[in-house]
């Protein structure tokens, strides 16, 4: 995709957003000769698979301006309650929690007005105390059928490349094939406009914070197949490793820009970060500076696009 | 300071001689990981020898869920220095997941990756790893954990200490102490943390059947400033209290703070083997005692590591459990001349404790 083409559109997506992964991937093919064995490939993706579908559903809530701190409770919750209650019930229970929460953060921002930092914020502590609650010591056994999904191949191709094409394949329709996709973008981009044009903004906002809910909630499902186990604080890093991933794909927070794109490339950038620096043997610390330094000069090249106004 | 380097090798002296005094009990034959006293087998079950035995030089994986406090720190550096101290160790990977569980899970599927011909682990949580240990022996990488799963691993050997039995040395002197009643306070670690868990069961196991009951209960994330604020609450509310039970010292030294700032009278608390806590018991006369929790585990997982490699055989698990610090041999262990840092008993060489730990 030409630059200029990129620099125009409302996905976000700049050179840079493209470069870091590929310049990456790279290095790290020279540095390491186990990098691009298919063990270690068939490793980053599953290491990637539970993030990349937190930061889709935090995409979502970012294209309308919101932002969701919760995700990462959520996730730990589901899996302290895939392996707290029956098998047959795990599944639909942790989906009706997810779409619960959804609700209640979206209600709390679009009808009480409650700034969406401070009520997902909210929502992460009673969720994590919950969490504990429920299950205070990580362990617990995870249904076989859920353990399967995760861990089975399918032609020398692990589950966790199909749990990421399903869950881009599904973001990508949502937002680039259905009405209620662009909505999001008029949303974001001028919520007043999009009011007065008819679009019913509270519905759509509501939605917006269910479907990321429910995003994290699937990714719990995941991680507790992967780890087969339940740990409350599982999910604690997901938060921000979400908002990282987005902003790195070059979404903008103040709502308007992104793509689904971006944030497969923000994600991937995030997991070669950590498996190369392990494979380099580069000291840990080192990864955590470089994430943030990485994420400041994204940021950085990606000026702020004013769409709608 | 002289008098007191003098001291740490008059204890080092005595762990000697009690080590020689109690070696008989172990086979000759056997590895000593670390000096009897400070650690044991705790099972007669033994490794195959020369399952896992590989030709040098090494490269070792570490796996650690974290660093962000003093004890961690050491831990890492006493096995760093070993590693740096045995010629067929080529190389020493040390990764750490910032104590999220899914890159610790990552950190150990990369180090089988790259085919390090061993790896420690120290699982923030034992089940997690369950899958990628599993994948490292089928690939013919022994595991060593740092930690005690209670057979939720198959780990090739398992090191550790602290735990239960570390609860219990509280447990059990408060409850002689308190002549077997009265109220007393828990200053629990981080919620949901395994290690964290076993202490405070260990502490509970060791009051049970008396009349000794918990008057409240609160999580101070092993922080010294958070533990201060609560302890500040907890002060002001009036609750009565006879006791203290600590999960670790920054919370005690929080609390000894606390108690002599509000200008009352301090009551028996627990502590551990840091000389942070030491140096604030020493000076404040606090009644207390002190589970011992020595960063010589690190050590003594990387010894274990390097002798299955060379194809000995060594028992499936063995527990650090040391007597603890007390009123009457506090002295002993107290480094006026170091930093509150410093943890004890430790096998650094005496240059590289002064240059991390000196004042």
């Amino acid at each position: 995709m030409p630059v200029s083409i990129m620099k125009s559109n409302r996905s976000g997506l700049r050179l840079a957003t493209i470069a870091l992964p590929a310049l990456l991937f790279v290095v790290l093919s020279i540095l390491s000769p186990a990098f691009l064995s298919v063990q270690n490939l068939s490793n980053i993706n599953g290491q990637i698979a539970a993030l990349l579908i937190v930061s889709l559903g935090q995409l979502v809530v970012a294209l309308i301006g919101g932002i969701d701190l919760s995700v990462g409770a959520v996730l730990s919750l589901t899996t302290t309650i895939i392996v707290s209650v029956s098998p047959d019930f795990a599944l639909p229970a942790a989906l009706l929690a997810g779409i619960a929460i959804g609700l209640v953060n979206g209600i709390g921002v679009t009808v009480a007005g409650v700034h969406p930092l401070i009520m997902t914020m909210a929502s992460m502590t009673f969720l994590q105390g919950l969490a504990l609650l429920i299950h205070p010591v990580p362990g617990g056994t995870v249904p076989d059928y859920l353990a399967g999904l995760a861990w089975t191949s399918a032609a020398g191709v692990p589950a966790a490349f199909f749990w990421c094409v399903a869950a881009v394949t599904i973001a990508s329709f949502l937002l680039s094939m259905t009405r209620f996709g662009l909505r999001l973008f008029a949303i974001g981009a001028n919520q007043a406009s999009a009011a007065r044009n008819g679009i019913a903004v509270r519905w759509y906002s509501v939605s917006c914070y269910v479907i990321c809910s429910v995003a994290a909630t699937i990714a719990g499902i995941f991680i507790s197949a992967r780890v087969s186990s339940g740990d409350a604080t599982v999910g604690a890093p997901f938060a921000l490793d979400s908002i990282t991933a987005i902003a790195m794909g070059g979404v903008q927070l103040a709502g308007g820009t992104g793509s689904v794109a971006g944030v497969v490339l923000g994600t991937i950038t995030l997991g070669l970060l950590t498996n190369g620096m392990n494979l380099v043997g580069i000291s840990p610390f080192l990864r955590t500076a470089a994430t943030g330094l990485l994420l400041l000069v994204a940021i950085s090249m990606q000026r702020r696009t004013v769409i709608g106004v | 300071m002289k008098k007191a380097v003098k001291g740490f090798f008059g204890v080092s002296l005595i762990a000697v001689v009690a080590a020689f005094s109690i070696a008989p009990a172990i086979a000759g034959d056997d590895v000593q990981l670390l000096p009897p006293e400070l650690l044991a087998p705790t099972t007669d079950k033994k490794t195959p020898p020369d399952k896992y035995k590989k030709a040098p030089p090494w490269t070792i994986g570490m796996v650690f869920p974290g660093v962000g406090n003093t004890w961690i720190i050491q831990m890492a550096a006493e096995t760093k220095s070993e590693a740096a101290r045995t010629p067929e160790i080529k190389e020493f990977i040390f990764t750490e997941a910032n104590w999220d569980p899914t890159k610790q899970v990552a950190n150990m599927e990369d180090m089988i990756s790259r085919k390090v011909d061993a790896i420690i682990i120290a699982p923030i949580a034992m089940p997690l790893l369950k899958k990628q240990v599993d994948a490292a022996l089928a690939a013919g990488i022994p595991v060593i954990n740092l930690g005690w799963s209670k057979g939720a691993l198959p780990s090739t050997v398992e090191v550790m200490g602290g735990g239960g039995p570390f609860g219990e040395v509280g447990g059990k002197w408060l409850r002689d102490k308190l002549g077997g009643k009265g109220t007393v306070w828990a200053f629990r670690g981080v919620a949901g943390v395994q290690e964290e868990t076993d202490r405070y069961e260990g502490f509970k196991k060791a009051i049970a059947g008396s009349e000794i009951t918990i008057g409240a209960e609160v999580f101070a994330d092993w922080n010294y400033a958070k533990a201060k604020g609560l302890c500040e609450n907890l002060v002001l509310s009036g609750k009565p209290v006879d006791g203290i039970w600590f999960s670790g010292a920054e919370m005690t030294r929080g609390c000894i703070d606390v108690f002599k700032e509000a200008g009352r009278p301090l009551v028996p608390m627990t502590g551990e083997g840091n000389n942070g806590f030491l140096r604030a018991w020493k000076e404040s006369k606090l009644d207390s005692v002190a589970a011992v929790f020595t960063p010589e585990l690190g050590p003594a997982a990387l010894r274990a590591t390097v002798a299955i490699l060379q194809g000995k055989s060594l028992y499936d698990h063995y527990f650090s459990d040391p007597a603890p610090i007390t009123n009457a041999n506090l002295d002993r262990y107290y480094r006026p001349d170091l930093n509150d840092a410093f943890w004890m008993p430790s096998e650094l060489p005496a240059a590289e404790i002064e240059k991390m730990f000196k004042k």
